[in-house]
Parts: C-alpha cells; sequence; structure tokens
C-alpha cells in the first residue's frame, strides 16, 4: 500500500518517462524527470527507469555535475521514420469508406464541439489555478 | 417462412432507428462484445435469409432442377414466382460484394500499418514521431503500437500524457480495433446497420477512457487529456474541419463520419457526469442476437429438409436408385 495511484501496466513508466524526455525536448536530470511525472514517483523508481532505457538504447544521456541528464534518442534514420509516419497517416486520414485499421485518440471536432470543449478548458484551468 | 425471413430484417431497421438507445447505458466492456456480436449476428443472419429467398425462388427454375435432380414443384416456397429470387439474390450478391471488398481492403490497410510500423521501430509499443503536429493513434499489429507525435507530447501535463497512453495501450490490450473491424463488415454487408457500427466504435473509445481513469484515478485529468487533444488537432494545419453536427448541411456524407463529429463531446460527458447503468439493454440485444441467430438456424434447417424433400420426389418420379441415406430415409421402419 505504498503506492499513492492505481499500478500502472507492465512498461507504462517506461514510456511515461520516454514521453517526458520527448515532450521537454532538452535533456534532463532524473530530479526533473520526477518533478515533471509527480504522482509521489520514489527517486530511485525514475533513476532505475531512466538507466534501464539508457541500457535498450532509447534514450542517451551525457555527465552533468555530480550525475547524468538524458536525451531522447532520435530515431537512427529520422527522415525515413518521418516519411513511414507520413504514410501511417494517410492511412489514418482515409475517407470514410475504408476499414478503420489505425484507431485515433480524437476525431475531428465540429466548430460548435470546438466552443464546448474551450469553455471546459478554461473551466478547468481557472479551477485549479484556484487553490494556489 | 417468409414471414420468419423478415426477422433479421426487422431487427436490422430497429437497430438502424434505436441503437443509440440501446447502447447508452451499457456499461463500455458489456458494450463493446454485445453490440459487436449483435452486429455480426443480424448481419449474417440477413444475408443468409436472403440468400435461401432467392436459392428457394430460383432452384425451382426446370432446367436447374432437372440438372441438380430435384422436384422443382416441392422445393418452391409457397408456389412463389422463379422471378421473385430475383430480388433477394441481387441484394445479397451486392451485400456479399461490399463485404468482400472492404475485407480486402481492411486487410491491405492493415499490413500496411503492420510494415510502416516495423520501420518506425519504438521501444516498449512505443513510438514517438518528431513531428510538430499534434497525432496519436495505435497500431493494431501482432505486438501493437502507439504512435504519438513530440507535437502532441508538448501540448499535455504529465497526467494527461499518461491519461493518453493509457486510453491507447487499453485499444491494444482489449484488442479494440477487431471488434470495430467486425462490426464495421457487419455494416458493410448490410447497411442498416452503419449506426450500430458506430456505436462500437464510440463504445470502444469509452472503455479506453475508462481504463484511462482507472489507471490514473482521476475523471476530470482524462477529460482535460481529451479536450486539449481534440482542439490542437482540429485546429492544426490541412486538417478538414468536420461540419457542425446541428446543421442541416452537416450530416455528413455518412453516417459514420456524422458520428464521428459527436464523438468527443460524448466522450467528455461520459468522462464529466457518468450514466447510470442499466440491465434492459443487454437482455434487449441478446434476444435480438438470439432472435436472429434462431431464424437462421431454421431456415437453412428448413431449406435442407426441403431440398432433400425434393430430391427423393424427383428420385422416385424418375425412378432412380436412392442414395444409402436418402434409401434408408424414405424406408419404413
Amino acid at each position: 500500500m505504498t503506492q499513492a495511484g492505481p499500478a500502472r501496466p507492465r512498461g507504462g513508466l517506461e514510456r511515461e518517462v520516454l514521453a517526458c524526455l520527448a515532450a521537454a525536448g532538452r535533456p534532463m536530470a532524473p530530479a526533473e524527470v520526477q518533478a515533471e511525472l509527480g504522482g509521489g514517483l520514489a527517486y530511485t523508481t525514475v533513476m532505475t527507469t531512466l538507466s534501464r532505457l539508457h541500457a535498450k538504447g532509447a534514450v542517451s544521456r551525457e555527465p552533468a555535475g555530480r550525475g547524468y541528464v538524458y536525451t531522447l534518442r532520435g530515431s537512427p534514420g529520422a527522415a525515413q521514420a518521418s516519411m513511414t509516419a507520413h504514410r501511417m497517416l494517410k492511412l489514418l486520414e482515409a475517407d470514410d469508406d475504408r476499414a478503420h485499421v489505425l484507431s485515433r485518440f480524437v476525431a475531428d471536432l465540429s466548430a460548435e464541439d470546438e466552443r464546448l470543449l474551450a469553455g471546459l478548458l478554461a473551466d478547468e484551468d481557472s479551477g485549479t489555478e484556484e487553490p494556489s | 417462412m417468409i414471414a420468419l425471413g423478415l426477422v433479421p430484417v426487422a431487427a436490422s431497421v430497429m437497430l438502424a432507428l434505436a441503437s443509440g438507445g440501446l447502447s447508452r447505458h451499457l456499461a463500455p466492456a458489456v458494450a463493446v462484445p454485445l453490440l459487436t456480436l449483435l452486429a455480426l449476428a443480424t448481419s449474417l443472419a440477413t444475408g443468409l435469409v436472403l440468400s435461401l429467398a432467392a436459392f428457394g425462388a430460383v432452384a425451382q427454375l426446370p432446367f436447374l432442377a432437372e440438372r441438380a435432380g430435384w422436384s422443382g414443384g416441392v422445393l418452391a416456397p409457397g408456389n412463389l414466382e422463379p422471378g421473385w429470387g430475383v430480388l433477394p439474390g441481387a441484394i445479397a450478391a451486392a451485400l456479399l460484394t461490399a463485404a468482400l471488398i472492404f475485407t480486402v481492403r481492411a486487410a491491405r490497410d492493415l499490413a500496411r500499418a503492420g510494415r510502416a510500423c516495423r520501420q518506425l521501430g519504438g521501444l516498449d509499443r512505443l513510438v514517438i514521431t518528431h513531428d510538430d503536429r499534434p497525432t496519436a493513434y495505435s497500431v493494431p499489429t501482432r505486438a501493437g503500437a502507439i504512435v504519438v507525435s513530440t507535437g502532441m507530447l508538448r501540448l499535455l501535463s504529465a497526467e494527461e500524457r499518461r491519461a493518453l497512453l493509457a486510453h491507447e495501450d487499453s485499444h491494444l490490450r482489449h484488442r479494440h480495433a477487431l471488434y470495430v473491424l467486425l462490426a464495421d463488415l457487419s455494416a458493410a454487408a448490410n447497411p442498416l446497420l452503419r449506426p450500430l457500427a458506430g456505436r462500437v466504435r464510440l463504445a470502444v473509445e469509452l472503455q479506453a477512457d475508462e481504463d484511462a481513469v482507472a489507471e490514473i484515478g482521476d475523471r476530470r485529468a482524462v477529460a482535460r487529456a481529451l479536450a486539449r487533444a481534440s482542439l490542437a488537432v482540429s485546429a492544426g494545419p490541412g486538417r478538414r474541419r468536420a461540419p457542425a453536427a446541428g446543421s442541416a448541411a452537416g450530416a455528413g456524407p455518412r453516417g459514420s463520419l456524422a458520428m464521428a463529429q459527436t464523438d468527443a463531446c460524448a466522450r467528455i460527458r461520459a468522462l464529466t457526469e457518468p450514466r447510470r447503468r442499466r440491465s434492459w439493454p443487454v437482455a434487449a440485444a441478446l434476444v435480438l442476437i438470439l432472435a436472429s441467430s434462431t431464424t437462421a438456424l431454421t431456415m437453412t434447417w428448413a431449406m435442407h429438409q426441403r431440398i432433400e424433400a425434393a430430391q427423393l420426389v424427383y428420385a422416385e418420379s424418375h425412378a432412380i436408385p436412392l442414395p444409402d441415406a436418402a434409401a434408408r430415409w424414405a424406408e419404413p421402419a
């Protein structure tokens, strides 16, 4: 009962750390990653995950101060990967006749939907700022 | 027999009109398999009933009956003119062709996605593309992959990123793509089932959203991730904007597109104000599945028996020695 939130799926934390480094787009120290992820994660857990990712070759690290900073390692053939991703997007945006083989996180919005969602976000953001 | 054949057709019409009411109060985890099974059963039963009607009417044609060795008079249901077989036959052939085309396209698209996914590499089923456009989707290959662009990741907070990853992971874990494909295939073979297939697609998203909630323990965070990602994707360059759901011109060229337009809002609503679950839709769906499959089985069995009887009558009238099985059946015990 030490974990604050419900458990992550297998590989879940590794994915979150990768996503965190990708979003930052700059080298990050383990403590920064820990602070960014939040949710009561222990420093050692983050540290272990980062070194495991480094062993797998997903992140690169360089010495900084007394420890390391970590960066997301770009895929070897970045140009090729980008083209492949583009082909994939074409499948994704296939017209409605086509089978939906890829499932998108979100679909297109109507103007009406947009107003509604923007309103929700505005409420949420002001709501979360109030307590501080 | 004709009245019985109308059961799957009536079920299809009912589902075309009321699939929303049926699925609204179902828990997503129940809705996904149940509605998919309902779509499959109804679609198969409709196709079978149409084929049987066409066969029954056409098989009595003298030149066919002579070659096949059965009595046309015994086979014809209620002295139906052979011409009546043309309509159900044409519909059955058209729908079967549509289903085949759908299957071929789906298989081709899946193979393409699988190839592209292998080229992208990635780790732990996560592929991060270095792209400013916000995209996020899952690829249902054997291993499965979640593809997210850096543009999307930058938009979200750590918690919202976790919600997105949990959502896509749920799609892969539950093999959601399979359900959606089967439901879409059913709709290809029976266009009346398009709204139901749309409901399966929505149920799959709702279940993935619920799984994300279960993992991070915050409904509003999942709703926020969804809203932020939706707005970013629809504001992105080169996106075709969906027409307003309410406007008359915005009904969209197809039912499923109209469905997609309201998807985000339906999902947000489900996250912010959870619905009460009811059990009657489960019962209703099971009754429809049972009715369609029983009808299909009964009619197939009836046709099988009628063919046997027609063969017997033909053999007797032409003094042909009966095949073993038929002979045993003909002899009085």
